[in-house]
């Protein structure tokens, strides 16, 4: 059985279903739960869906990276993506919502807030933060990111199986 | 005698059912659109003046609905203010049996009001 599913996906809108999907088989093949399976689907979904909206794709070649690691009695879900200068608004947006949920002892509180204050905001900003949220929340997982050397924007969320 | 619309676009399809006290919307499938809100928010609002016209209650039953990323959440949430700020008297049907469903929905209930005018249900 392999430890790790690495996957790259075509910058499309239509591929993260089936890159989803794909990361759902390689969870059924460790007997993750069908609740925590359902759990990091939306995980990954909304990360990959994070990774098209704020990523930079100057070529044709340029890839989202998805890779699951289960060991250790934990799931880490990456996705990474190019990234330039243009993105450092969403960087320093990325950083302070991910400080925030974790400034919050329980990411159900974080969550509710994300709600309330979604609620309020135009229907058309993309850019609400709710996906994070909902990460932390529903999906129990700690979100991380960082920036490497070739200029990938990695962000990874970290669930423990029960 | 019930007069039922449907609306598809990609893997979600809607259906609105107009009955003699309630205006339900059935979701079926999954809402995993980039920008759900210009599929969704023209039939949300269509519904909700139809509710506060017709002083119907609306029902939104999500119990069919199999996944929704998080930016389907936004118009759900919207229509749920905007029911709250007006007359209007709005359900949400949920499955609490599936964990997904019982963790999205029922972290709506901040929207709910006292009178039970906007109300949340799990149920299996």
């Amino acid at each position: 059985m392999r430890d790790a599913l690495r996957v790259r996906m075509k910058p499309d809108w239509d591929e993260i279903g089936r890159t989803s999907e794909r990361g759902l088989r390689f969870l059924a093949s460790h007997r993750i739960s069908p609740q925590l399976a359902e759990a990091l689907y939306m995980i990954i979904s909304e990360l990959l869906e994070n990774s098209l909206k704020y990523g930079v794709y100057a070529t044709e070649k340029e890839r989202v990276a998805l890779s699951i690691r289960v060991a250790d009695r934990q799931v880490i879900v990456e996705v990474s993506n190019p990234f330039d200068e243009s993105c450092r608004a969403h960087l320093e947006t990325l950083d302070k919502l991910v400080q925030w949920i974790r400034g919050y002892q329980d990411p159900f509180e974080a969550y509710l807030e994300k709600l309330r204050e979604v609620s309020r905001r135009p229907l058309q900003d993309e850019t609400s933060g709710l996906g994070l949220a909902r990460i932390a929340y529903e999906g129990g997982a700690i979100l991380d990111f960082f920036v490497d050397e070739k200029k990938l924007l990695n962000v990874s969320a970290l669930s423990t199986l029960e | 005698m019930t007069d039922t619309q449907s609306f598809t676009h990609d893997s979600l399809r809607v259906e609105i059912a107009e009955e003699a006290q309630s205006i339900t919307m059935r979701w079926f499938g999954k809402s995993t659109m980039r920008k759900p809100g210009d599929f969704l928010a023209p039939i949300l609002a269509d519904l909700l003046k139809r509710g506060n016209e017709s002083g119907k209650r609306i029902v939104m039953d999500f119990r069919t609905l199999q996944y929704m990323n998080s930016s389907t959440i936004t118009p759900v949430i919207r229509l749920l203010e905007q029911a709250r700020r007006s007359a209007g008297r709005l359900s949400v049907l949920y499955r609490q049996d599936l964990k997904w469903q019982h963790l999205s929905f029922s972290a709506l209930k901040i929207f709910e009001t006292p009178d039970a005018r906007i109300e949340l249900k799990g149920a299996e």
